[in-house]
């Protein structure tokens, strides 16, 4: 198809991610340990754009790629999964990527495997950084493994070498002073490939945890003492939002979130949950409430440049991660602070 | 409506709600070793279970539990019976130590056909040991079916399954035609609780053990985890500064105070 495509140059493909009608912050991610691997192997930086009316967000995304490919298809309006391997699968077998990298996103959670297994290659699913070997020029993935607790370097050994970055651990990239070229791509779609039918789309609120400058996090000691009080459970909720009302004098973009235990009580909604199944944040601060501090909560707040930890527990791990410790009943804490807040000159 | 079979998948881990101190890093080994904490069936595949069993409250359904491990079958794998499950099945080999998702899912998908006739497979969206979060959709390609993943509810409708499918924001009812594999998150609910006594008889009941010369799998395409390197995560230690005070809303008023005066807020 290009002139490019010759299998002399190695390709490095990133998945774009749209959101909002814009290229998500982690495809900028993505970009970055991309140009980083293309400067080590010598070869091409190119993106995949999928979806309905993606023009635009093609050509943008060759601000900073060296080719972009755009399958503009409105059989891809919807993330469809069958649909998106089997385009995504014609893409790689023409264009021969050396290096695939996605987002640590649910749907390329769906994608990503399928694609690897028709590509009868590995994947590497949750990468916090990458590098080549340099003695097989293979992929290095590094990964962090039971729940945080330890991290591996995987080594693929079957091309194309396909892996997916956790967002919020790598810087974005900058534009490329030369932009690439635009590709059209037609992956000649079937609808019926479609294995699932989409029945109804429930839109959540429209929440950014990764872009706030700070958070209030509630934990399972908001759920216990919640649950005590029968009627009144939400109460510790309350207070949160009441916090996050305050800050708001002083921060941008403030939000109350929780850890896995609030949003699986149904206290929350998930697309709120901080943590290693949930969103990655780095805001200026981070109040955590009643939270423990297990390694699955602390992997999606490392960022963070302040830490406060408010929790009766003196013991919890959470105050060995934290900058600031309150050790004390929130529901007496957390008043005290807004008052304080509110006369903060 | 004739009888549903559902197949849950459930694996062993090392309790993920261990402290940091519990998983010892063995670089040369490259594995990591837990210290002083239990087994435990995969919080998501408990889940996974759960939501199976949530099908079988409501419809005439078979659940059978599947798990592959390298040794034997413990008291943890039992539990599924203890908490509903009419059957458990354990591939057990030593082959199977070790193996990388796309291994792991080629030898239970194999163990699924072996089963024969099947309605849904329910799979944690993933394991609480190395996270990977693959198997499920692997084993869909496998067997060639439809895959919704990363389910916060699931049901069984005039025949076919719908599933909420997460997305970042807000979620999708998805249906599919059965069989179907579905990837089930945390949100569907924790696994109910087995009584003590439930608990005793499931230690009495039968398990069904297949090695891998029961399955009809190529031993040549099982592939260990390539593992370079092994390390300790990063320390993730902070200083911490403790605000004082007499009462706890002393200590409210001092953060406050503490966070102004080191230009936090």
């Amino acid at each position: 198809m290009t002139d490019e495509c010759d299998g002399k140059h190695k390709r490095i493909l990133i998945l774009v991610e749209e959101e909002d009608g814009q290229i998500a912050s982690i495809t900028f991610e993505l970009l970055r340990a991309g140009r980083e691997l293309a400067d080590k192997i010598g070869g091409i930086l190119c993106t995949a754009v999928l979806g309905h009316e993606v023009v635009d967000i093609a050509n943008e995304s060759t601000d900073f790629s060296d080719e972009c490919y755009c399958l503009n298809q409105i059989l891809l309006a919807d993330f469809q999964v069958d649909l998106y391997v089997h385009a995504l699968e014609k893409l790689c077998k023409n264009i021969n990527p050396d290096i695939i990298l996605m987002g640590q996103t649910l749907d390329n959670l769906d994608l990503a495997p399928r694609l690897a297994c028709k590509m009868g290659t590995e994947l590497i699913t949750d990468c916090i950084g990458f590098d080549i070997d340099q003695g097989t020029g293979r992929l290095l993935c590094t990964k962090p493994i039971y729940g945080d607790n330890a991290i591996a370097i995987f080594i693929i050994e079957k091309k194309p070498y396909m892996a997916m970055l956790r967002s919020k651990v790598m810087g974005a990239i900058g534009r490329s002073s030369k932009k690439g070229k635009v590709f059209n791509f037609d992956p000649a779609l079937d609808g019926s490939l479609a294995k699932t039918e989409l029945i109804k789309k429930v839109t959540g609120e429209r929440v950014s945890l990764d872009k706030a400058d700070a958070i209030v996090a509630g934990g399972r000691g908001l759920k216990i003492e919640g649950d005590k009080q029968e009627g009144d459970k939400q109460e510790g909720l309350k207070q949160l939002e009441e916090l996050v009302g305050v800050l708001k004098n002083f921060f941008g973009k403030v939000e109350v979130a929780g850890s896995r235990p609030l949003v699986d009580a149904g206290w929350l909604p998930p697309s709120r949950q901080i943590g290693l199944t949930g969103e990655k944040a780095n805001p200026q601060l981070y109040i955590a409430v009643g939270i423990s501090g297990a390694s699955q909560h602390l992997s999606g707040i490392l960022g963070s440049k302040k830490i406060v930890a408010i929790n009766k527990d003196e013991r919890a791990p959470i105050f060995k991660s934290a900058d600031y410790g309150v050790v004390g009943r929130y529901e007496d804490v957390i008043p005290a602070l807004i008052k304080k807040l509110k006369e903060l000159p | 409506m004739k009888e549903l079979k559902i197949i849950a998948c459930i694996k062993q881990v090392p309790d993920p709600e261990g402290p940091a101190s519990a998983f010892e890093v063995d670089a040369e080994a490259k594995k990591v070793v837990p210290v002083g904490i239990s087994p435990v069936i995969n919080p998501f595949d408990e889940n996974a279970l759960e939501a199976a069993l949530q099908i079988k409250d409501n419809a005439r359904a078979k659940v059978i539990a599947l798990s592959m491990i390298e040794k034997s079958v413990t008291p943890v794998l039992r539990k599924a019976l203890a908490v509903g499950a009419d059957e458990i099945i354990v591939l057990q080999d030593e082959r199977f130590r070790d193996l990388d998702s796309y291994s792991t899912a080629y030898v239970i998908s194999s163990a699924i056909k072996k089963v024969g006739e099947y309605d849904l497979i329910l799979v944690g969206r993933q394991a609480a040991d190395w996270n990977f979060g693959q198997v499920g959709p692997l084993i869909s390609e496998f067997l060639q079916i439809p895959c919704v993943s990363v389910a916060q509810k699931v049901r069984v409708e005039d025949g076919k399954v719908v599933g909420e499918k997460l997305k970042r924001r807000g979620y999708e009812i998805v249906r599919a035609s059965m069989p179907a594999l579905i990837t089930v998150s945390s949100e569907i609910g924790d696994l109910r609780y087995a009584s003590v006594n439930r608990l005793k008889d499931a230690r009495q009941r039968p398990v069904t053990v297949w090695n891998s010369a029961d399955l009809e799998i190529d031993p040549c395409r099982l592939e260990a985890r390539k593992i370079y390197r092994l390390l300790p995560s990063p320390s993730k230690e902070r200083q911490c500064v403790f605000i004082e005070g007499e009462f706890p809303h002393e200590k409210g008023e001092n953060l406050a105070l503490k966070l102004r005066q080191d230009k936090v807020i």
